[in-house]
């Protein structure tokens, strides 16, 4: 007992309760309600009973097939243009490479909602290049179903893979590939039974992640899905009209797309992690120019690529400036009533973007730190329970997670729905994760010993948290908070569900949009909630000197 | 000027015991040691003395004064450590002035003395550098500066030398040294480095597994070790298993040696050291030439300059290691004589 | 620590109070957002401090979310929906008898003043001429029961939307069930009346059957390829309406916007900008746009309130049908 008073004196360690508590009652609790209502049978009692009628209807078992379908096909996709093109760019140089330094800000600027509504707005309906086509008299096919959900998630979800094989390519051991060479073996065996082994774990995490994320996923899914039946929009779909009635096919369609990504994970930190291999850093093998017709190759090649990566951001921005009359977009006549609607008329969905985002990313920045550095720095015995409440976010999807916040904050002793809480909640639940190993990355580079000077010359241990270690984190903080605030101004999938009347953001204000058509007023939304990703991604990090990406 | 009380502590990590029973007195203004292998509990110790490390039992008092449950920021220590933990986003001058504006000085007091202590230490140039422009000795003297110019009651140093090249290491000994003697606060010293202790204390703690071994000035423990392990540690030593033949007399392998054999009773076994400095190399053949010689023959040779390191093998059996500081040179395989010191010690083993 | 707890205060604060604000309606809408807007803009014109915040959603979620609230009402005004779907709704309504409600026709007027209608749907066929591919445009429901329409015509599934219903009620009532089989082995079947319009504009279908507001607006925009027939044999209607929520929190707000929304200049702007033909009586429809008046138009009349109490009979018949025509 006396042991426990002491652990909760020190400050750490009632922090470290608090932290637990907090993520307990707003993570842990909400997934606990969520599967107990999948398990609710019809009489009160316990029962599988919700699960058995979800496979039996062939509606929902044949979403919950083609979700694993999707994942694994854009997941090979993904891999099959991200790794060649990681290759290419660590071992050659060709004229304009530089350009594709922007694909990571790309992948994270332009949310998937934009995305989406792009490429309808361009290869779907009444789309720019489809009837240009259709006028020529080519057959174009719909865009929407398995076509543009393949092609859309592919161009969103390749950086993953791509930047994790260069990171890899990067550090790979360049005197293994010479070993290989002198004993005799030709490049293409040595490329196949050296280097691709070693890069495989790297490959693989990355291709874990993306399956993860196309199962998760829910702008693209519902926007551009047509007659696909799939995982995120069935249960969203569920959720939408089971309202007032009994969670449990919702409960029960979450808990299985749950299992889905835990499986993912679980697959990924057994069979990949044990297998990462470890080499002398710092000899990779030099970029090689290449001949001038395979260097014009390439250039075409990656600027075709880069092209596509920020074709969402032109036509959003085409788009919102574009005559629009009702649901036709008459592309050429430019126009600036959406805007006008998007910024004066109807502007609060900006107004609540701004703040709810802002908030979180202070809250979420400020959690994110002080939970890493009670896990790096002031680990206790309930430090493990932490590191995992800290995960768990990243096993659910954003629909799950809104779900199962609603669920467990509709009624009862505390009542979020309705309320601006809820929606930071949501942004700061879904980012913590990164954000903590974002600045745990960074703490585990910082020695105690700078903590225990500042202690030893007479400065309490809270104070030496401000004073030493927050201000040798800055690059760190900072960093994550841009993050923080790209990430959560473009959520969408969990704010949808938890969202109520006057707490319609960006994105939900486009989503709204796009289904009901009206693709000019989504483009002015889209072009104002980009605007704002924009400016602090670019601008900020050059001003504080940081460098956004180094810290993944 | 302060003095420490160690009494009775003893340190458990997980099942280890680290710290057992330990007692000591650091007197005040003395330059006090600890000594010994990695893993003997000197670091943990100074870590205790500095409240970083809670003793499970015992305590300690600063001139008489239990600080055992005050908490490392209340009890008004400096300490040096072996990464030398520089702020890396503060200048040289707000490093050494942190403690002074920790304990809320004046900001005229503040710069006087944080200037003064940067010129004790030569640095007063880069008072306005980073830490990630300055060279390790640099970074050392900083870490010395900002520990010493809050006049702590006791100083620590955990290791603050061993990550400097030799040349360094030396010049850093000397600063050290003069300013310990111009302030003489307490200071308590923690290396693996035997000379370095040698040279720098007035009082030296060899510890082992958690005890100290033996306690006493350089001279004393060189000179009369206790243990056949501080002999070993301090300075360099051939150790010899040998009989105590009578007060003063031991026999090896049917020689006699006059030697100094300590409170050690006849009849009983012993260890004898023999440093390599000490023993005098002579060409020559077999026994003979009286006094206290052993044969032997010269298995290798080391040529260091100042001295030449011998490998010899004495006829009784055992390997020693010689150094002479001798022109003559001794040839592989030459039969030789070593005269043996009668004041060289005997230890029990 | 200072620092940081002051700012959580505030946030706190701001956070709480962001919640409580100036002179709200909360609308529970089935509409799309810009007749929401608009409507709201026409509130701002007699009451300028008002502020509408919609809660949008398809009727039958929204009508259930009404019910499930009914202890601790989150809406005030509930518009619009089918008045088959409102009528079985009645215990979470506010009768209300506005002064406005004396020029609307009678027969758009709920049982005991307890919804009132705002809006009249017309059933129509959207035409996308590109998409016709050579076959002559269908001029009644007769046309679309032909072989060559096989696969082209798409339409909602019943079960999934008010007006959908009353379209494949009438189908039946019409033409009875072998109407109805002929209909299912041509159709395409989809689960949002979004769908209908968006995929038959996008040129998927050759036709679509859909309300009229929903498809002249692609007309109204600009697309030429778009035409709205009016089946001659005979279409249906579907009155919509509103009603306010018992229990309502700002009843009184809610009777304003309420009067508002059946004010002869609102029911015009409505017509003219969302094209929702208006249930006054003394609006002429086809001065103000280029839609036919009702009175020239034939219509086969329904009872929807036998429609209601035969729901689950023509959700079985229609299933039994599209199974058949699977079959085939």
């Amino acid at each position: 007992m006396r042991a426990l008073a002491r652990w909760l004196a020190w400050p750490w360690g009632l922090l470290t309760l608090l932290c637990l508590l907090v993520l307990a009652v707003f993570v842990v609790l909400p997934i606990g309600v969520l599967t107990l209502n999948s398990l609710k049978g019809a009489d009160g009692g316990y029962s599988l009973a919700g699960f058995a009628k979800v496979l039996a209807t062939p509606e929902y078992l044949q979403a919950i097939i083609n979700t694993v379908l999707l994942a694994s096909a854009v997941t090979t996709c993904t891999v099959a243009l991200g790794v060649p093109l990681a290759y290419v760019v660590a071992r050659h140089d060709f004229p304009l490479k530089r350009w594709l330094a922007v694909l990571p800000v790309a992948t994270i600027v332009i949310p998937e909602v934009i995305v989406g509504q792009s490429w309808l707005m361009v290869l779907g309906n009444n789309g720019l290049v489809s009837n240009f086509l259709r006028d020529l008299g080519l057959p174009v096919p719909s865009f929407y179903g398995w076509t543009g959900l393949i092609f859309s998630m592919t161009l969103v979800y390749y950086t993953y893979i791509y930047l994790g094989v260069l990171a890899a390519l990067r550090g790979f051991d360049g005197q293994l590939e010479e070993a290989s060479l002198s004993l005799g073996a030709t490049p293409a065996a040595t490329r196949w039974r050296v280097l691709l082994p070693t890069l495989a774990p790297a490959v693989l995490v990355n291709a874990l992640v993306v399956f993860t994320l196309v199962v998760g996923n829910f702008a693209l899914s519902s926007m551009l899905g047509g007659q696909v039946p799939l995982l995120s929009v069935q249960t969203y779909s569920l959720f939408v009209s089971e309202v007032g009635g009994d969670p449990v096919l919702q409960s029960s369609l979450s808990v299985i797309s749950i299992i889905l990504v835990a499986t993912a994970l679980l697959v990924q930190k057994w069979a990949v992690e044990r297998r990462q291999v470890h080499m002398t850093p710092g000899r990779a093998p030099a970029a090689q120019a290449l001949r001038s017709w395979q260097g014009g190759v390439f250039t075409v090649g990656v600027t075709a690529l880069v092209a596509l990566s920020l074709m969402p951001l032109v036509a959003v921005f085409v788009g919102a400036f574009t005559e629009a009359r009702g649901p036709v977009m008459h592309w050429g006549k430019a126009s600036l009533r959406s805007m006008e609607r998007a910024l004066s008329l109807e502007p609060e969905p900006i107004f609540n973007s701004l703040f709810f985002a802002a908030t979180a990313t202070v809250v979420g920045t400020a959690l994110a730190v002080l939970v890493s550095y009670l896990i790096v720095k002031k680990k206790s015995r309930l430090s493990p329970l932490l590191d995992a409440a800290v995960v768990v976010p990243l096993t659910i999807s954003g629909t799950v997670l809104g779900i199962a916040l609603v669920q467990s904050f509709n009624t009862g002793p505390l009542v979020l729905t309705g309320t601006a809480f809820i929606m930071v909640l949501v942004y700061v639940v879904r980012r913590l994760p990164f954000g903590v190993r974002n600045a745990s990355s960074m703490l585990y580079n910082i020695p105690t010993s700078i903590e225990e000077a500042s202690i030893s010359l007479g400065v309490t241990p809270l104070r030496t948290f401000v004073q030493v270690v927050l201000p040798v984190m800055k690059g760190a903080i900072f960093s994550a908070a841009i993050l923080m605030w790209a990430t959560s101004i473009s959520e969408l999938s969990a704010s949808v569900v938890v969202y109520s009347a006057g707490l319609e953001t960006m994105p939900i204000a486009i989503f709204r949009q796009v289904d009901t058509g009206r693709l000019g007023l989504a483009s002015a939304y889209g072009a104002a909630l980009v605007t704002l990703i924009l400016v602090p991604v670019l601008v900020l990090p050059k001003l504080l000197r940081i460098n956004l990406f180094s810290l993944k | 000027m302060t003095r420490i009380t160690i009494d009775q502590l003893s340190k458990r990590f997980d099942k280890q015991t680290v710290l057992q029973g330990l007692s000591l007195v650091i007197e005040e203004g003395s330059f006090f040691t600890l000594l010994g292998p990695s893993g003997c509990g000197k670091t943990t110790l100074l870590r205790c003395i500095a409240g970083f490390n809670v003793p499970d039992a015992g305590r300690i008092l600063f001139d008489g004064d239990a600080v055992t449950s005050v908490p490392a920021y209340e009890r008004n220590i400096g300490m040096v450590f072996q990464d030398y933990a520089l702020f890396p986003d503060k200048t040289v001058f707000d490093n050494v002035a942190y403690g002074l504006r920790a304990r809320k000085r004046p900001a005229e007091e503040l710069r006087q003395r944080t200037e003064e202590a940067l010129a004790q230490v030569g640095l007063q140039a880069l008072a306005a550098r980073f830490p990630a422009q300055l060279s390790g000795g640099q970074r050392q003297r900083v870490a010395l500066a900002r520990a010493m110019v809050i006049k702590p009651r006791v100083l620590l140093m955990d290791e603050p030398l061993s990550n400097l090249d030799a040349k360094l290491r030396l010049a850093m000994r000397d600063m050290i040294l003069e300013l310990q003697r111009a302030t003489r606060i307490t200071t308590v010293f923690v290396t693996h480095d035997q000379e370095e202790a040698l040279a720098l204390s007035d009082q030296i703690a060899v510890m082992q597994e958690g005890r100290v071994a033996q306690q006493g000035t350089p001279q004393a423990l060189y000179a009369t070790p206790q243990w056949a392990y501080v002999a070993d540690f301090i300075g360099s030593a051939n150790l010899l298993p040998v009989t105590v033949a009578a007060p003063g007399r031991v026999a090896l392998a049917g020689l006699q040696l006059d030697v100094d054999t300590g409170s050690l009773a006849a009849g009983s076994s012993g260890q004898l050291v023999l440093r390599p400095e000490a023993l005098r190399l002579k060409s020559g053949g077999a026994q003979g030439a009286g006094g206290n010689t052993l044969g032997a023959r010269v298995l290798s040779r080391q040529y260091l300059g100042a001295k030449t390191s011998y490998r010899v093998a004495l006829d009784a059996g055992p390997e020693l290691r010689v150094e002479d500081t001798g022109a003559a040179a001794h040839a592989v395989g030459e039969a030789v004589q070593l005269g043996v010191d009668t004041a060289s010690r005997v230890v029990a083993a | 620590m200072n620092l940081f707890k002051k700012t959580l205060l505030a946030l706190t604060l701001v956070l709480t109070g962001a919640a409580a604000l100036a002179q709200n309606v909360v609308l529970y809408s089935s509409n799309n957002p810009e007749a929401i807007a608009n409507a709201g803009a026409a509130l701002k014109k007699k009451v300028p401090k008002a502020v509408v915040q919609s809660v949008t959603g398809g009727t039958g979620t929204l009508l259930k979310r009404i019910q499930a609230e009914s202890a601790n009402p989150g809406g005030d005004i509930f518009w619009s929906g089918g008045f088959g779907t409102l009528s079985a709704f009645q215990g979470v309504m506010e009768p209300y008898v506005s002064p406005e409600a004396k020029a609307i026709d009678p027969k758009f007027v709920g049982p005991k003043n307890s919804y009132i209608g705002t809006n009249v749907h017309v059933m129509v066929l959207m035409v996308n001429e590109r998409q016709l591919k050579g076959l002559a445009a269908p001029k009644t429901w007769a046309d679309l029961m032909k072989p060559e329409w096989k696969g082209k015509v798409v339409l909602t599934d019943p079960a999934r939307s008010g007006t959908a219903f009353i379209q494949v009620y009438g189908l039946l009532k019409q033409f009875g069930r072998e109407g109805l089989e002929r209909i299912a082995r041509n159709a395409v079947v989809v689960q949002s009346s979004g769908q209908v319009y968006k995929s038959v504009a996008a040129g998927e279908y050759a036709v679509g059957i859909t309300i009229e507001s929903s498809a002249y607006e692609f007309v109204a925009g600009g697309q030429k390829e778009i035409k709205l027939v009016y089946p001659a044999d005979g279409t249906y209607l579907g009155p919509e309406g509103m009603f306010l929520i018992k229990g309502a929190k700002r009843m009184a707000e809610a009777k304003q916007f309420y009067d508002v929304l059946l004010s002869k200049d609102t029911q015009e702007m409505l017509l003219r900008e969302n094209f929702r033909r208006p249930t006054r009586s003394d609006i002429a429809v086809s001065k103000i746009t280029s839609m036919p008046d009702l009175a020239s138009l034939k219509v086969f009349p329904l009872n929807l309130q036998v429609a209601t109490d035969e729901y689950e009979q023509l959700i079985a018949l229609w299933n039994l049908a599209l199974a058949k025509a699977k079959q085939s």
